[in-house]
């Protein structure tokens, strides 16, 4: 990457389980013009809140540390307590810093335990970055598909709710969320699968669309090759590179 | 100039491409970078009979020098040996037995590989085109297994076994329990892919395959740009293998004979 355009990488999770030093993950993004990652975290699937916790000081504690390449989401597992969840924004939110909530797959995005979390991020003007799959096979229980996140979004359209893995929820997945302008899609997921990116720009606009790698489970370059690769003018590109997530952090 | 070892032409019900025909598809090649590319047909795979889409594709690329076409085979199928024996410079065979419904184990794919033996010509194994967790609900084809694929090379190690569109995990196996088997790097992808995979498997194991038009081509080309340091491994991933593999057969496809 040779020009001066703004990238922000919308999913990623930092610390690697795979051992890969956040070091190195910094220097690969740099290396590939990445100007800025959104850490999500990483915990276990059905964290308890002591490893909820755990994951946000993490969190906190990496974006202190590399203020001007991270922003941090605090990861959510919506089974637990109302007021412990809601503590917990208030702890990573509002008194550290954190600048959005992440959800998995603990709990279906169609469930009204999730209201509460969300009323809680349109008060505070942060966005929800959501799992989502349209998945044939290997489903998890609780996971959310493309419909169920449009049904959170229409049930609660003051809230930002970014859908993630745009070529793993499909065309349809697209159409399920196109009527609902408070919801965005990230562009990771599965394969870089072609058409995709045309298609969300043609439905739902490039400004609804948010460049995300999923790394370190994935290669920035592969990533950063499907909306390169992608028949979109240039402007579309640099809203969904980086423009549309400045807006949507208040960068 | 980079050698594509894996694209396609032609249709396929979940997918709309934008790269319909051979012109197209060679120059939106040589704009990614990419010069000679082998070329099998879509429609080899779920229309009945294979030689139809085979017919298609050779007419197609008929005034493409780059793009070289590879015919598809369907060994249950009685057309094998005449499609085997009419392809003219024949590159290498592609057999995709999740689609048509075999395993590597039956006699009938011995009687092809032997036939592929005698001439050292180079077996190309189609282990997905979709990722399975995607699929069409009402159309599931799992990938290849791996086991089967390693004892199929096992049983017959003069034969170049190339492997289309696996996994990392599964490229990993299949070099580490084999000697004659390649894969490439389509589907292949983790953090710094190219540097992670070559940490425990040899580049010369390795070819670059885009898998268009399914994917966009530029992230495998980014993926194989992540080795540019390391000019040899570089050379051999993107070039140097396919032309050892598929050079210097004979006919037509000057260009990959002369790489």
């Amino acid at each position: 990457m040779t020009d001066e355009r703004m990238i922000i990488d919308i999913h990623t999770h930092l610390p690697a389980k795979s051992g890969v030093s956040t070091a190195t993950i910094l220097s690969e993004a740099r290396r590939l013009g990445i100007t800025r990652l959104v850490n999500l975290g990483a915990w276990p699937l059905n964290a308890t809140p002591e490893q909820v916790q755990s994951a946000n000081d993490e969190t906190m504690r990496l974006v202190r540390r590399h203020p001007d390449t991270l922003t941090g989401f605090a990861f959510l597992n919506p089974n637990h307590e109302k007021g412990f969840v809601l503590g917990e924004i208030s702890r990573c939110v509002e008194n550290g810093g954190l600048r959005g909530i992440k959800l998995e797959v603990e709990r279906n995005a169609r469930d009204p335990r999730l209201d509460p979390i969300m009323d809680a991020c349109a008060s505070l003007d942060i966005p929800v970055l959501h799992h989502s799959w349209n998945k044939t096979v290997g489903k998890v229980l609780g996971e959310s598909s493309p419909a169920g996140i449009a049904h959170l979004g229409a049930r609660r359209p003051r809230t930002i709710i970014v859908m993630a893995h745009l070529t793993a929820c499909g065309m349809r997945g697209i159409l399920d969320i196109e009527p609902y302008p408070n919801v965005y899609v990230d562009t990771s997921g599965s394969q870089p699968f072609s058409g995709i990116v045309e298609y969300a720009v043609k439905r739902l606009g490039p400004e609804r669309i948010l460049f995300g790698s999923d790394i370190p489970g994935r290669d920035f370059s592969c990533q950063l090759g499907r909306v390169l690769g992608a028949g979109i003018g240039a402007r579309d590109r640099d809203l969904i590179l980086g423009i549309n997530a400045e807006r949507l952090l208040q960068l | 100039m980079i050698v594509d070892i894996n694209t396609s032409l032609g249709r396929w019900p979940f997918q709309r491409f934008s790269i319909r025909t051979a012109p197209a598809l060679a120059r939106h090649l040589r704009a990614t970078g990419i010069g000679p590319a082998l070329v099998t047909s879509l429609d080899t795979i779920l229309f009945p009979d294979p030689a139809v889409g085979n017919a298609e594709l050779f007419r197609a690329g008929k005034r493409q020098p780059t793009l070289v076409p590879v015919p598809t085979v369907n060994p249950t199928l009685s057309n094998w040996r005449a499609i085997v024996a009419d392809g003219v410079d024949l590159k290498a065979v592609r057999i995709v037995p999740n689609y048509h419904e075999y395993r590597l184990d039956t006699p009938f794919v011995r009687q092809l590989v032997e036939v592929l033996a005698a001439e050292v010509t180079p077996l190309i194994i189609q282990m997905r085109v979709e990722d399975e967790r995607n699929q069409y609900p009402l159309m599931k084809v799992p990938g290849v297994p791996v086991a089967d694929i390693v004892e199929l090379a096992n049983a017959f190690p003069q034969v170049p076994t190339i492997c289309l569109c696996a996994y990392f995990g599964e490229a990993v196996e299949l070099i580490r329990k084999t000697e004659n088997v390649c894969v490439d790097l389509s589907f292949i992808e983790t953090f710094q892919t190219l540097p992670t995979l070559l940490e425990q498997v040899p580049a010369t194991r390795v070819l670059f395959g885009s898998h268009t038009p399914f994917f966009y081509t530029r992230p495998a080309v980014m993926k194989l740009e992540g080795i540019r340091p390391l000019a040899e491994e570089y050379e051999t991933i993107g070039q140097a293998n396919a032309v050892r593999l598929f050079g210097n057969r004979g006919g037509r496809n000057a260009r990959l004979n002369e790489q």
